[in-house]
């Protein structure tokens, strides 16, 4: 009888650390964009709440792509030292992995530089959102004079602003992007790594983590006007909409696929895969568009809109965010070796 | 199980510490930075290998001589190991490519394997203790003499195995005196088999046909592609599909690597061969598709033969095996068809069952049916090489050897032997305690009665050496006697149930660390007797001997020694090499360490006179003997299953078996990590830390029992049990488990993990031979 | 660019022993227990009686557009011009392990210190062997033939020019050849029955 076999290889390539790593990648990419936003919002209206929001964006954003990078080495398996040569070794242009560390140094060089601008020299604050520049205050040495005189010599303005500004963005794009291409690069082999729908489904879930985790601090760090809140929960909403979407498109596309999708549906639909998937998508997606419904359903007075349930639907934002990673790294498959 | 990795066992010392050292998070030293940063060369161009110095051998894995090249560096280790081109065991024949199996290339392990026995111990005070070779000697001589004194010399059993030399034999018998002996063929392997087949008149020969000029080829409860007795086995038979467009046929309960190469799998009941056998010659004679000019001239029994398969039809054969009368029909025919460049390959699993006599004579009489005895691609009368007898030919000057003597100028030829075991009778023929077995009037034991024995005071000692009698049967029984006996002297070269609760142990070297030589009869040369030797390429490991040395230092001790005049290994091997005008040297010198020493032609049955074959064994009166004290014909006949041992019940539903491994070969090899990793992985079940052996079990029965994959289970039988790991397979027969022997308690495995198949055994067996009976009724219990 | 070389196998040939496995590991000078370059699996199917259980033996095939190559940032691993034969710079990897991800036969290992080993070939020895060596030689040129070659018990492999491996294989398993990345003539020459004449 004319039968075939499959010949299953092996799963299970990355670990957590490479899902912590993507997760961070992608909310520093959404909080740059987010303090972005606000930047070009507060030139045009007269609220300082966006000044908060764009200063605590940049320093959210530094701070996660820096834990981040040290996440990206913790996953390597090779000798300890040797990634540190990745300037002088990353050299294959056609590997996303390549051309994404180069957008995550050149991201973290401009984030820090946009974080520093903000709230060192003529910029310094003394509210929590210039925490950058008391942290440097408190390690001493000096350095907040040094870190003043060279942030405003340095503060660039005019055209340059705005090249700075384009520039920023373009790269927080690409750094969200990127950490899905680097997946849906071997999407002809991981049917869960879609080449279409992965990068959208990052950018829209990084955005969206991004707006939460920017949103919520600075709301508890500061009296932001509950209006703009509002305005960012509903932009949250629509990205998660969006994110929603794409997600269901991915998991539709699975189910008519060959051996390999099946099988990762499969994966997906029972033990612990059902249980990230439920979880990312409660997390992620439902509950805090549920909140968001009962928020505007019952009114500004109800319970629905305070700054704990406000936090709460961010906070599930942000762990959706990361158990979508989680899930993508470890329910991925390869295609088999069909044997016949 | 991870060993103590690089320790001993991989020679890349360079590589390994470089690489051990990159991985270090430490930044001690210029040179760890400098690796870590990947700025220091790792180096790629040493081949260790290839620049090696080449020496032979002969493989000793499974003891079936395939020629083996080894690279050898500098400082002594065995670095590299593969097959010699065109040898007759571990190639397809001349121009053709030599290869090592697995466990064959595990010699490279083997040899330099830290688990090994690495000196001598005796037993003081209850105790091993380590001993120098001069006091293991003198220890071991003075405990002989006592045993003499106190048991008696013939109570003392020889149970010599895997020896590379012979003189074992000489020292027990001729010298020691005793006639009590157990082999393997007739004993433990397939004592059926080998006798029917002699009385039958094809000698052991029923074993291996002569695949390369088969066109159709029946595998017959053996499973050639993995259990071979030599690769040229496995490539025979791949030669003979590829270039004869063979027909191949494997009746087995197990879908095994062969079955998957077949045109046709019959998974039969157990033990039903005999039926299946007898429905065959039902169809050949019936529609007269036998050689009549072979059957009527040069045969002897064909009537009784006739009159026995006159109703066992393939309808009635159909009932009893599983398998479908027309598949019968058609199999019968298109064997007979091809004959006689048909063969039939039957060996240990049609023999080890209770009714294993019929099943392999019903089988064996097709060979004779169709006339394909020793006719080209049929059953091959195989030639040994004769070797010389050294105590006959050597040429030696008496008093010329041993301390102190004073040196003789007269050569002589041959050793004046004594014949101290002459007119002794074995206790199995002696006492009245066994004259119920049947056994008796073929063979001198039987094992599964050696427990009893032990016990009546009749077996008192045992001389073991490389072998695992706790593999073979009843090993509750065996464990108890080896602990009675008084006296157990082991040469070995791992720990295992015997080494480790014997009186001495004598630490053998292995195969690459002695000179050795080694021939047979069967090969890839159907027409040509060979030899295969080599020089020792390392030397003697640790503080082991090799077994000539270990043996003439013995004698020596004993006052034996000026009945071994020869220097050494080499110049006894080289008395042997006389019959081929060889020496070792000459050999194994070369590009290759094997000679085809002489040619003989088919059919050689013609050169005497008599029948060249019996179907009928009323004329052999020891088997009329047995086989009416066994209730038993003498020609062919059906005996179903549960004739002799066991029948399933309610209680012991399930038939147990044990089965062989291309990994694994008698006892010595399951301690060797990188077979036990590969058999591991073989079964899908590497993962797992267990390294034993595996139940294979179908799916019906196992979720019946609510078991998975890789469960622990337990397998019981009315005499014993025990645990192993439970491999789910839809290639075994549904009411059949079977699992690899030579794990579990008294094991060479180093932590006797798995199970001892032979613990569910008690002393069943074919009443004739005394051959152990491994069907077994069980039950199999705990999954979840 | 000098000769590809490729892997033959001959799947009719295979009897499922791991000689190949083991013969490689022993080249290379690596533990029992550490990941194989060259692997061994029986594909079964069917429900007994109808079942199949078919060996193969895989190791890195070499392709001719290898992903692996396309994905290692720090380019260490190279398709080489004179013999086609897929090494990697140990030197310079850093164990990311996307060449995992992106190899289909699973041919990249990590237990060499955690740096990415696999078959090179046998054009050297050991983990690092085989990046900046020589061209592949022919046996009867002086090279080493590959350990799995050297010991594959049935005759299942071959390894050599693609050129000379084509005139040994078959007319559908060059075709077959032709249609895939990877280099290795894969033979499958079993009649699709197995049952064939004969009805259990």
């Amino acid at each position: 009888m004319a039968s075939f076999g499959l010949w299953w290889g092996g799963v299970g390539h990355w670990d957590v650390f490479v899902a912590i790593y993507l997760f961070l990648g992608g909310i520093s990419g959404g909080s740059f964009l987010v303090a972005s936003i606000a930047e070009w919002f507060g030139e045009r209206r007269q609220q300082t709440g966006y000044a908060h929001i764009s200063r605590w964006g940049w320093t959210l954003s530094f701070g996660t792509i820096v834990v981040g990078s040290w996440t990206l080495l913790a996953h390597l398996s090779g000798p300890f030292l040797r990634a540190f040569m990745f300037p002088v070794k990353f050299t294959n242009w056609t590997s996303w992995m390549a051309i994404g560390t180069w957008v995550v140094v050149t991201f973290s060089l401009v984030v820090m530089a946009r974080m520093i601008w903000a709230t060192f020299g003529t910029a310094a604050v003394d509210d929590p959102s210039g925490l950058p520049r008391h942290l440097v205050d408190r390690a001493g040495f000096g350095l907040t004079d040094l870190v003043d005189r060279g942030a405003d010599l340095t503060r660039p303005t005019g055209v340059l602003r705005r090249l700075v500004q384009v520039a920023g963005v373009s790269l927080a794009v690409m750094l969200v992007i990127y950490t899905a291409l680097l997946l849906s690069a071997v999407g002809w082999l991981v049917p869960l790594w879609n080449q279409t729908l992965l990068p959208p489904l990052f950018v829209a879930s990084g955005f969206s983590a991004g707006i939460a985790l920017v949103i919520a601090v600075t709301a508890w760090q500061h009296d932001l006007d509950g209006g703009l809140i509002h305005r960012f929960g509903l932009l949250d909403d629509a990205v998660i909409v969006v994110e929603g979407i794409v997600l269901a498109t991915l998991l539709y596309t699975l189910t008519t696929g060959g051996a390999a999708a099946a099988r990762t549906v499969d994966g997906l639909t029972s033990g612990s895969g059902l249980l990230l998937l439920v979880g990312m998508v409660s997390a992620g997606l439902l509950l805090p568009l549920a909140i968001s419904a009962a928020q505007e359903l019952l009114g500004s007075d109800s319970l629905f809109a305070s700054r704990q349930v406000m936090t709460a639907k961010f906070g599930l934002v942000i762990a959706g965010s990361f158990l979508l990673r989680v899930l993508l790294i470890f329910t991925a498959l390869q295609q088999p070796i069909i044997v016949t | 199980m991870s060993s103590d990795a690089g320790d001993g066992l991989t020679r890349r010392t360079l590589l390994k510490t470089g690489a051990g050292a990159a991985t270090m998070a430490a930044l001690g030293g210029c040179a760890d930075t400098a690796r870590q940063l990947g700025i220091g060369q790792t180096d790629r161009s040493a081949t260790p290998v290839a620049d090696a110095n080449v020496a032979y051998g002969n493989c000793w894995m499974c003891c079936h001589n395939c020629a083996q090249e080894v690279k050898v560096s500098d400082d002594g280790t065995v670095v590299g190991i593969t097959g010699v081109d065109g040898n007759p065991r571990g190639s397809a024949g001349p121009g053709t490519e030599g290869t090592l199996c697995p466990k064959g290339l595990g010699q490279l392990d083997k040899t330099h394997d830290p688990e090994r026995i690495k000196q001598p111990y005796i037993r003081v005070d209850g105790e091993l203790q380590e001993a120098t070779w001069d006091e293991a000697f003198e220890y071991t001589a003075e405990r002989l003499r006592e045993f003499d004194d106190e048991h008696g010399a013939e109570t003392f059993l020889d149970a010599g195995s895997w020896a590379e030399t012979p003189i074992f034999r000489t020292i027990w018998r001729d010298l020691y005196g005793t006639p009590e002996r157990i082999g393997r063929g007739i004993h433990v392997c397939a004592g059926p088999t080998f006798v029917n087949g002699g009385m039958m008149g094809v000698g052991s020969n029923a074993r291996v046909p002569d695949y390369q000029n088969s066109e159709y080829l029946i595998m017959w409860g053996r499973n050639p592609l993995e259990a071979f007795a030599g690769q040229f086995e496995a490539k025979g038979i791949l030669k003979a599909i590829e270039e004869n467009d063979a027909t191949l046929v494997t009746i087995d309960p197990q879908y095994t690597e062969t079955a998957e190469k077949s045109d046709a799998w019959l998974p039969i009941e157990p033990r039903t061969d005999g039926a299946l056998a007898l429905a065959m010659a039902n169809v050949i004679i019936d529609e007269e598709r036998y050689d009549a000019d072979f059957v009527e001239n040069h045969t002897y029994g064909f009537e009784a033969y006739r009159e026995a398969v006159a109703d066992t039809t393939p309808e009635w054969a159909a009932e009893i095996t599983g398998i479908g009368a027309e598949t019968i029909r058609a199999i019968a025919r298109d064997f007979a068809e091809a004959a006689p460049q048909a063969g039939i390959s039957v060996w240990s699993g049609t023999a080890q069952s209770g009714n294993g006599w019929k099943a392999t004579q019903n089988i064996i009489a097709l060979n004779g049916l169709v006339g394909n005895i020793d006719r080209p691609g049929g059953l091959r009368l195989w030639k040994s090489t004769p070797m010389a007898d050294p105590f006959e030919v050597c040429e030696w000057t008496p008093e010329g050897k041993g301390s102190g003597a004073a040196r003789g100028t007269e050569t002589t030829i041959g050793v004046d032997l004594p014949n101290n075991a002459e007119g002794k009778t074995p206790a199995f023929r002696k006492y009245d305690e066994y004259s119920d077995y049947p056994a008796r009037h073929i063979t001198g034991i039987a094992h599964n009665l050696v427990p009893e024995m032990v016990e009546n005071g009749h077996i008192n000692g045992m001389y073991c050496h490389h072998d695992m009698p706790l593999k073979d049967g009843n090993a509750e029984a065996w464990l108890t006697a080896l602990d009675e006996m008084d006296l157990v002297i082991a040469v070995d070269a791992y720990w295992n149930g015997v080494t480790r609760n014997a009186d001495v142990v004598f630490a053998d070297a292995t195969q690459l660390e002695k000179d050795t030589i080694g021939t047979g009869s069967w090969s890839s040369y159907s027409e040509a007797q060979w030899v295969v030797g080599g020089k020792a390429a390392v030397e003697p490991q640790f503080n082991t001997k090799p077994d000539y040395e270990i043996l003439t230092g013995l004698a020596e001790a004993m006052g034996w020694g000026e009945y071994f005049p020869w220097e050494d290994h080499e110049a006894f091997i080289d008395d042997q090499l006389q019959s081929v005008d060889l020496t070792l040297e000459e050999l194994s010198t070369g590009e290759k360490n094997y000679a085809i020493v002489g040619e003989y032609g088919y059919e050689q049955w013609r050169e005497s006179d008599g029948p060249a074959f019996r179907f009928d064994l009323d004329q052999v009166p020891s088997f009329t003997a047995a086989a009416q004290e066994a209730g038993m014909d003498t020609a062919p006949s059906w005996q179903p299953p549960g004739t002799y041992g066991d029948s399933l019940d309610e209680t012991y539903p399930l038939e147990f078996y044990d089965v062989r491994s291309v990994y694994f070969s008698h006892g010595s090899d399951q301690g060797i990590d990188r077979l036990l990793e590969q058999f591991a992985r073989k079964n899908d079940l590497h993962d797992e830390e267990y390294r034993g052996n595996y139940l294979h079990i179908n799916p019906v029965d196992a979720e019946a029992r609510g078991i998975e994959m890789g469960d622990m289970v337990t397998v019981e039988s009315k005499t014993g049990g025990g645990e192993l790991m439970a491999h789910v397979t839809e290639l075994i027969k549904p009411g059949v488990v079977t699992s690899e022997y030579g794990f579990g308690e008294g094991s060479t495995q180093q932590d006797y993990e798995g199970l001892n198949t032979m613990k569910l055994h008690e002393t069943q067996m074919d009443p004739i031979t005394g051959q152990v009976d491994r069907h077994i009724a069980v039950d199999v219990t705990g999954g979840e | 660019m000098g000769e590809q070389w490729g892997f033959y196998f001959d799947s009719d040939k295979c009897i499922g022993c791991h000689a190949c496995s083991v013969s490689c590991k022993q080249r290379h000078g690596r533990d029992p227990e550490q990941d194989e370059w060259r692997t061994v699996k029986n594909v079964t199917t069917g429900e007994f009686p109808d079942v199949s259980s078919l060996p193969i033996s895989m190791s890195c095939m070499h392709c001719s557009d290898a992903p692996c190559e396309k994905v290692c940032p720090c380019n260490s691993i190279q398709k080489r011009e004179e013999d086609g034969i897929v090494v990697v710079d140990r030197d310079s990897c850093i164990g990311c392990h996307y060449c995992g991800w992106a190899c289909p036969y699973g041919a990249p290992t990590y237990d060499d210190g955690g740096i990415m080993s696999k078959c090179n070939l046998c054009i050297g020895e050991g983990p690092g062997g085989g990046h900046e060596m020589p061209p592949r030689e022919e046996q009867e040129d002086g090279g080493a033939q590959p350990a799995c070659v050297d010991n594959c018990v049935g005759g299942a492999i071959q390894a050599g020019p693609v050129s000379e491996l084509k005139e040994q294989a078959t007319t559908e398993a060059v075709e077959r050849f032709e249609q895939e990345p990877a280099n290795v003539i894969v033979e499958a020459n079993r009649d699709d029955t197995t049952a064939f004449p004969y009805e259990a």
